[in-house]
């Protein structure tokens, strides 16, 4: 069985050819790590798998008429969205916080409340000035901050995964979350 | 409504960031990319850490001679007879503080296989915030702002036997740090504990010593090196607290704890993995029996000559003297050849008994009152940060104390430049003591790392992101 994948470009004409093929090879290729990315959110095989087969008809659905440039981040980004609307949804229904995404209550202190279309303004407005932030920084950096904040990976997976201590991990994550406040209190992001 | 625009903020990143990030943990989670960087990361601690163990059992074996004496309640006292209030507006560093150190493990086996483990019973979460002042000893080391204190008693010696009664036991703050709910408690300590601890109570805003402190490393609530037991059987509540991760643990192989097993289990794995490493290490470890290493961890061995902590480097183990918490110009390397090195002159036990007050002076200076003396703009600066470290010299058979206070300012029109100013006090076995410069300093104690090196008045600049 051959481990070459095709290549994005080619999947993606794939799609616009309409050809069932590329929801085959966009699982080859990204299959395993769309499930992953699902699973770290929702601690559940089956609901992530379903994550995972609703993002392949996100992208046939949306593939036309989008001709994403960055395949992965797209396809990244529609599992990520709708693992966390189905953690949402769950909490909702069971009036639990939203405390299961830990990661992400680091960052809460930097962001204000708001309306919900000031929200995705500001959301939008935010989200650029977190990503100048992480141009301006490491690679090493960049990677740790996106697995915990995008991905949302516990610390001991991230320190595994660059083969450092979680000690090193904390302390990058810390540096990171003092550089980006004093950033956003700048930008008058903090209230 | 704040998470939802957190989440989409983080949603909404550039894609092409995305995809750097997809692509690079692709290959990262790669099985055999991982293996491979867990396998150097092991070989290159395991070289580090068994010298720790090494000399760690000696230095364990000598405590558990002593131990029989060290029974009852282990007192928390504060001598202070007039408690020195600090200032709200500056943060204050007093005093140095070490406990034994030995490298962070990488792995959660790691902490067990080759650290001292205990079983303890939390009893009391002491009311009030504390601190660690930094220290220096070459490499730095990484304190949370503050943390709470965790009285403990000491019910079994899994490996390592002869602990005292009675422990502290530091959380970072930033735990939830009650686990006086728990019957049982399973500790990790790959730090030996320090004998005598001065912290700075932060509610309070005074001293307070304490004997036998442990801390608990970040990897620790993170890596399963606090284990919690109810009824003798895994309790995995304790990750379901503010701060504890469990990681995904326990059920990681080798690791000694697994979902509803048995505190004795636990007890049984930790002394197996103990064992295999003890077995592994003697194979790999060089011979440190020559004379004169055996002299020197003699020498250092707890409560003989004093007070010693130890500090891995990546191939010497070096023991640093401190007297009541503060480090002293005297230690002892030790390399993996068994080769010993003295540093600065041994203090005798006829010098420990006349000895400057470090401690006594640092608590009752007004720190409010004393100005950086040699910047000329006072006026024009904010004074961010005063810290004040204490430290112990014997030099030319004469013992003297010195504290340094550190000023780090920053211009009130521009908050960017940025200003530093130091002094010195230096003090004598006599009671007497007053500020020195630096050269006049240096006479007396030699060209130590206490003596700041940086040019008075000139200004510096805040490296922003």
């Amino acid at each position: 069985m051959t481990t070459e994948y095709l290549s994005d470009e080619k999947i993606i004409s794939l799609f616009w050819q309409r050809c069932e093929t590329a929801i085959t090879e966009t699982d080859r290729k990204y299959g395993n790590y769309l499930l992953s990315i699902a699973y770290h959110i929702l601690k559940n095989e089956a609901d992530s798998e379903e994550c995972q087969n609703d993002t392949y008809l996100g992208a046939w659905n949306s593939i036309p008429p989008q001709k994403p440039d960055m395949f992965a981040a797209y396809l990244a980004k529609i599992t990520r969205r709708l693992a966390i609307n189905r953690l949402t949804s769950d909490a909702r229904q069971k009036r639990i916080p939203l405390s299961k995404i830990e990661p992400l209550s680091d960052l809460e202190s930097f962001l204000p409340d708001s309306s919900n279309v000031e929200g995705e303004m500001e959301a939008k407005r935010i989200a650029g000035i977190i990503s100048s932030y992480l141009r301006g920084i490491k690679k090493r950096r960049r990677y740790i901050f996106l697995c915990r904040y995008f991905a949302l990976y516990p610390i001991a997976e991230i320190a595994a995964r660059l083969g450092v201590s979680s000690s090193t991990v904390k302390k990058d994550l810390a540096k990171i979350r003092k550089e980006l406040g004093e950033i956003l209190k700048n930008e008058e992001v903090i209230l | 409504m704040k998470n939802e625009n957190l989440i989409n903020a983080v949603s909404a990143i550039d894609d092409d960031l995305i995809e750097e990030f997809v692509k690079e943990d692709m290959k990262r989670s790669d099985p055999k990319i991982i293996k491979r960087k867990k396998e150097l990361h092991r070989y290159l601690y395991a070289v580090a850490a068994c010298l720790v163990l090494a000399i760690g059992l000696s230095i364990l074996m000598p405590i558990i001679a002593r131990t029989n004496r060290l029974t009852g309640t282990v007192p928390l006292f504060n001598h202070l007879e007039d408690p020195t209030q600090f200032s709200n507006k500056t943060s204050y560093h007093f005093g140095n503080f070490k406990t034994g150190t030995s490298p962070s493990p990488t792995s959660p086996t790691e902490m067990y296989d080759r650290s001292f483990s205990i079983v303890a019973k939390a009893v009391e979460v002491l009311p009030d915030l504390y601190s660690i002042p930094e220290y220096e000893a070459g490499t730095r080391y990484y304190h949370a702002d503050a943390y709470k204190v965790l009285k403990m008693n000491v019910i079994n010696n899994i490996f390592g036997n002869g602990f005292p009664n009675e422990i502290y036991y530091l959380l970072p703050a930033y735990l939830d740090p009650d686990l006086t709910e728990y019957q049982h408690i399973v500790l990790a300590l790959t730090q030996l504990g320090a004998e005598d601890a001065l912290l700075i109570n932060q509610s309070r805003m005074r001293y307070e010593k304490f004997s036998f402190t442990f801390m608990c490393a970040h990897q620790n609530n993170t890596n399963g090196g606090v284990l919690a037991f109810n009824n003798n059987k895994l309790d995995s509540s304790l990750w379901e607290k503010k701060g504890w991760d469990g990681g995904g643990l326990p059920g990681a192989i080798d690791f000694p704890a697994d979902y509803g097993c048995s505190l004795d289990y636990t007890i049984h794995a930790i002394q197996q993995l103990n064992k295999e490493f003890t077995a592994r290490k003697v194979s790999s470890t060089k011979d440190l029996k020559s004379e004169e290493a055996a002299s020197a961890l003699s020498y250092v061995q707890p409560f003989l000559n004093g007070s010693f902590i130890q500090k891995a480097f990546s191939n010497e183990i070096r023991y640093y003297r401190t007297i009541s918490g503060f480090l002293t110009n005297e230690s002892i390397s030790l390399d993996e050849n068994g080769s010993v090195k003295k540093y600065g002159e041994q203090f005798t036990k006829e010098d420990l008994k006349k000895l400057p007050d470090i401690e006594k002076l640092m608590t009752t200076l007004d720190f409010e009152k004393i100005s950086p003396p040699h910047t000329k703009n006072l006026s024009q600066v904010n004074i961010d940060y005063v810290s004040v470290i204490g430290k112990y010299y014997k030099n030319n058979g004469v013992i003297y104390g010195v504290i340094r206070i550190n000023w780090n300012m920053s211009d009130k029109k521009d908050n960017d430049m940025l200003y530093r100013d130091d002094m010195y006090i230096l003090m004598t076995s006599d009671g007497a003591y007053r500020p020195v410069e630096r050269d006049e300093l240096q006479k007396y104690i030699g060209d130590d790392k206490i003596i700041n090196k940086f040019e008075y008045g000139k200004i510096s600049w805040r490296v922003n992101v």
